[in-house]
């Protein structure tokens, strides 16, 4: 029962925020995979299983991809209306975190970012999502949750 | 659980059975049926060289593992778990159907498409964080396995016993339709 790592990719498929966590002291990291080939291949795998599912899925309604498992890891996919993509990596027992993904979006990115006057609105090429306060909330809530450890 | 749809791909990732048993799908062309299981293809070999998980970076999680099957065949001689598809990508959710893959230890691929599981999809409180499900999805996955190896042996004896099969060729065989519609409707 672990989450392993989360990730936020924006409308022009770069990986703007990546946060790793690991069981050690150090308590993992902060924005130090964006450009890794994990994130990159996890972008892409999303991205093609996105079309199967909106191609197999009804016609009328929007067939959301929630997340897809191999035998070691489950990704819990959220995406908003603006193009910007959640993703938590966590242990393949855990079933459904798309309310987490929602809280994540809708309560600490909108007030942290989106609503911050200071923060981009698109980011640019080579920036990140480094607000100090988003990465400090954010890790409070998902180390509260019980699915954490 | 209903089943809609029933796939099987060769070791190549070329689609060579494909059969609505359950309407609730999307109709596609065959076309996209084939681009359909060559995506699923490239897809389930990225997720098996993806190793996301920080703490286990260093050892090869993974990669060695279809090896080990194999090679624990050829040393005990005894048989092995039909399913190979340890590493790769096993199930996939989405709001309408489930898609699961099986991959047997030669490389073919059965592909299962299904209704979503009722107790995972919808049914969460928006605000409960306290209450999140462990283990519904896998128990599904477990029991889509109970049909996969039902579906291997039909297919081990209805296709593979057939004379006038070629290998990797698309199936044509009007009993081995009929097994699976049997099977999973």
């Amino acid at each position: 029962m672990t989450l392993h790592s989360f990730y936020i990719f924006d409308r022009h498929c770069r990986c703007v925020y990546s946060r790793e966590y690991t069981q050690g002291s150090d308590g993992g990291s902060t924005n130090r995979s964006n450009e890794s080939d994990t994130a990159k291949l996890m972008f892409g795998m999303l991205y093609s299983l996105k079309n199967i599912a909106s191609k197999l899925g009804d016609k009328e309604a929007r067939n959301n991809l929630k997340s897809l498992s191999t035998g070691k890891f489950r990704l819990h996919l959220f995406e908003t209306a603006t193009g910007l993509r959640f993703v938590i990596v966590s242990d393949p027992a855990i079933d459904n975190l798309q309310s987490v993904l929602w809280e994540l979006y809708s309560n600490y990115y909108v007030r942290n970012v989106a609503q911050n006057a200071l923060s981009p609105v698109d980011f640019a090429c080579d920036e990140l999502l480094a607000n100090p306060k988003f990465v400090s909330e954010t890790d409070r809530f998902l180390s509260s949750l019980p699915v954490f450890r | 659980m209903k089943v809609y749809s029933c796939l099987i791909l060769n070791k190549a990732g070329g689609l060579i059975y494909q059969n609505n048993v359950n309407p609730g799908l999307n109709s596609l062309s065959s076309n996209d049926f084939l681009v359909l299981a060559g995506t699923l293809h490239g897809v389930h070999a990225i997720a098996s060289k993806i190793k996301p998980i920080p703490s286990q970076a260093k050892d090869d999680i993974g990669v060695t593992n279809t090896h080990n099957t194999n090679t624990n065949l050829i040393a005990t001689g005894k048989s092995q778990n039909a399913n190979s598809n340890q590493s790769g990508l096993q199930t996939i959710e989405t709001d309408f159907f489930n898609l699961y893959i099986f991959q047997t230890l030669t490389g073919l691929k059965f592909v299962i498409v299904t209704s979503p599981n009722p107790v995972v999809h919808n049914l969460q409180p928006m605000n409960d964080f306290k209450s999140i499900s462990r283990g519904e999805l896998q128990k599904q996955y477990d029991s889509t396995v109970k049909l996969f190896r039902q579906l291997y042996l039909l297919f081990s004896d209805f296709v593979m016993k057939d004379p006038f099969y070629s290998l990797d060729m698309p199936v044509k065989s009007s009993l081995f339709d009929m097994r699976v519609k049997e099977l999973l409707v």
